[in-house]
């Protein structure tokens, strides 16, 4: 007698599926590994959080003018109560708004980081890795380790300390230190495909060079690129704090983590809520991404 | 001997590699602001003095050989002036170098310690409270920017709490002598036990502050190195031979789990170096970091590719040695003299 279930279960898989189904087949798959571990899903949960109250700030926050030049004055430096949750500055702005405001700069620098500092690293790891041991390696392997011989954030700093400071010029300071780091991964993952069977066939068959790298190298790599992207978010909103921190980030009117963090520092101790409360978004925003990071970096490596 | 050549060939490549760290930084204060001169000068400077001035900084010859010019001039120690400080920029890298060697050596002295200390505990104790505490902690070790921690703390430790001096190097009621410039190892020379003790008491907050994400990223990296190794067979036929649990611990797991550990202390080091320029400003230490970022705001940019180029070296240097303390722990490299084969 035959058994239906498992006739039933072979006729779901057996290849005719939809493309939503298998989306949805394979979602189902990776969020089981995503949320085995629940701080993965607390850190999914505030990354969504901040994405949101970044993209909708000025109907989210009570107080939208005051992320611009405001001036309240009769509201100057009020603690934290009902109507300033986290308090205002000494020229009566409301530190709720402006920390949702500032989200915006932070995510939009580390998108835009990322987005152009990845594919040319990438590109360049493909090419040393395929050109393993030949002059192409040498070469752009040695300018990647010049770049990585000094500490990110001092190249970052003194990049950023000889241009016009404000947003735009912090982006290229630190996508000039950010590339390096995915050459030499890529370099690792591709010169350790380089010479198997599937490359030397696809060599052998007169593949262009364009499709072996793209094609049947770059898919190997691409898992810890990925997992390194998603940790990769919390430490540019680091590194771009620490910029705005010395005011080298977005200038003032508009609001800025790290620079919100240093002005607060000036009215220590009695305006601490000026400075806490910014410290704390840092943190809780950065944890986030760690946490999702993490999370990504499970799910990728139990689904390989 | 390999080993001896390995280490050899490490330090070719740095000549190399801080050639290449020259023209970077060459191409950042000379290249990118357009005119260094007029920047020196400001806006409102008459147009000869300007002319002048590039004159003397050789800026009417074409590039490559303004960077011949400024190399050959910084193997012979000749960095230029400091706009800010109106002296070489050598004397003020000697002069503010070690009080931030100081800080980078202590933050990594508690760096390791704290780390093999809680990865230890941490492994021992795996998947008790202690691991949960230790791994909960370190999510938010590697969160908080230490320029963050660094405020939390003058604000805990200077106005609310206070207990630990959180401005400067020293008190200024001891005078010790400056020898070497590192402010514990000079009062020891001069015997002046209660100015070390003063000293230390200065380090204390800053070096946490640097050293508090390393710290915690690394007792991970600790725990999971212990773990992976404790199922090893060697580990099993230790065990079968009835070796203590106590030898087994701290001669044969600790040693080739720390392999990891100390690889990673490169890149902490570096994000100490980075770091410093951050927490030398608040606790206004005065290192060179503290000296480079007002340099950088000031556009300095003598005195902004000296210092990156000092910290270059001090990196690359730290590197070596940390590949030479990794040899040593990984008998396969110091016996192959290749790394990872």
């Amino acid at each position: 007698m035959p058994d239906n279930r498992t006739v039933s279960l072979t006729n779901n898989y057996n290849g005719k599926l939809s493309g939503w189904s298998r989306f949805w087949t394979g979602f189902k798959k990776n969020w089981y590994h995503y949320s085995r571990n629940k701080l993965s899903v607390v850190g999914l949960a505030i990354v969504l959080l901040v994405i949101l109250l970044a993209i909708f700030a000025p109907l989210v926050t009570p107080y939208p003018a005051h992320a611009g030049p405001y001036v309240d004055y009769p509201n100057a430096g009020q603690p934290p109560s009902a109507k300033f949750w986290l308090g205002t500055d000494p020229i009566g702005r409301d530190i709720f708004t402006r920390i949702i405001f500032s989200f915006r700069g932070a995510l939009l620098m580390s998108m835009l980081v990322l987005a152009i500092a990845v594919p040319p690293g990438l590109i360049l790891g493909l090419l040393a890795g395929y050109y393993n041991g030949t002059i192409i390696d040498t070469i752009i392997m040695r300018i990647t380790d010049i770049f990585l011989s000094v500490p990110p954030l001092v190249l970052a700093l003194a990049i950023a300390a000889v241009l016009k400071p404000n947003l735009i010029n912090a982006m290229i300071a630190v996508t000039v230190m950010w590339w390096p780091w995915y050459t030499r991964l890529v370099y690792g993952m591709a010169s350790s495909v380089r010479n198997d069977y599937f490359v030397i066939a696809a060599e052998l068959n007169g593949a262009s060079r364009f499709y072996i790298l793209f094609r049947e190298i770059l898919p190997n790599c691409l898992s810890p690129v990925f997992t390194k992207m998603a940790l990769d978010v919390g430490w540019v909103i680091l590194i771009g704090a620490s910029l705005s921190f010395v005011g080298l980030g977005e200038q003032p009117p508009t609001p800025a983590l790290g620079q919100m963090v240093s002005d607060g520092a000036r009215y220590m101790p009695e305006l601490w809520w000026m400075t806490i409360f910014p410290a704390l978004a840092i943190v809780f925003v950065i944890l986030g991404f760690n946490l999702m990071g993490d999370g990504i970096r499970d799910m990728l490596s139990a689904s390989r | 001997m390999r080993f001896g050549l390995y280490i050899l060939r490490r330090l070719l490549l740095s000549i190399v590699v801080l050639l290449g760290l020259s023209i970077i930084i060459f191409v950042i204060a000379r290249v990118v602001p357009g005119d260094p001169a007029r920047l020196s000068l400001g806006p409102r400077a008459p147009q000869d003095v300007v002319d002048a001035l590039r004159k003397e900084l050789h800026m009417d010859r074409p590039l490559p050989e303004q960077y011949w010019i400024w190399l050959t001039n910084a193997l012979q120690g000749d960095l230029g002036k400091s706009l800010v400080s109106k002296r070489p920029v050598i004397q003020d890298v000697a002069q503010y170098l070690p009080a931030t060697l100081e800080l980078v050596f202590f933050a990594a002295i508690f760096m390791i310690f704290f780390a093999i200390l809680l990865g230890t505990l941490a492994a021992r104790y795996k998947d008790t409270w202690v691991d949960g505490m230790i791994r909960t902690l370190s999510y938010f070790g590697v969160s908080i920017p230490a320029f963050v921690v660094a405020i939390l703390f003058i604000l805990l430790f200077g106005y609310f709490w206070p207990i630990l001096p959180v401005l400067s190097r020293a008190s200024p009621s001891f005078s010790i002598p400056t020898i070497t410039g590192f402010k514990v190892l000079d009062s020891l020379i001069a015997g002046n036990i209660p100015a070390v003790w003063d000293a230390f008491k200065h380090l204390i907050l800053p070096v946490v502050a640097l050293a508090l994400g390393g710290t915690f990223q690394e007792a991970r990296i600790t725990r999971s190195g212990i773990v992976d190794n404790a199922n090893k067979d060697f580990i099993s036929a230790e065990r079968g031979y009835g070796i203590s649990e106590r030898t087994i611990w701290f001669r044969f797991l600790l040693k080739p789990s720390l392999i990891p550990t100390v690889s990673v202390m490169g890149l902490d080091i570096a994000a100490t170096i980075g770091n410093a320029f951050l927490v030398e400003l608040i606790f206004n230490w005065p290192g060179l970091s503290r000296y480079g970022i007002n340099a950088m705001l000031q556009k300095d940019l003598n005195s902004i590719s000296g210092v990156v180029l000092i910290i270059g070296i001090v990196f690359i240097l730290t590197n070596i040695l940390v590949d030479i303390i990794v040899a040593f722990l990984d008998p396969r490299i110091r016996l192959g003299g290749v790394r990872g084969k």
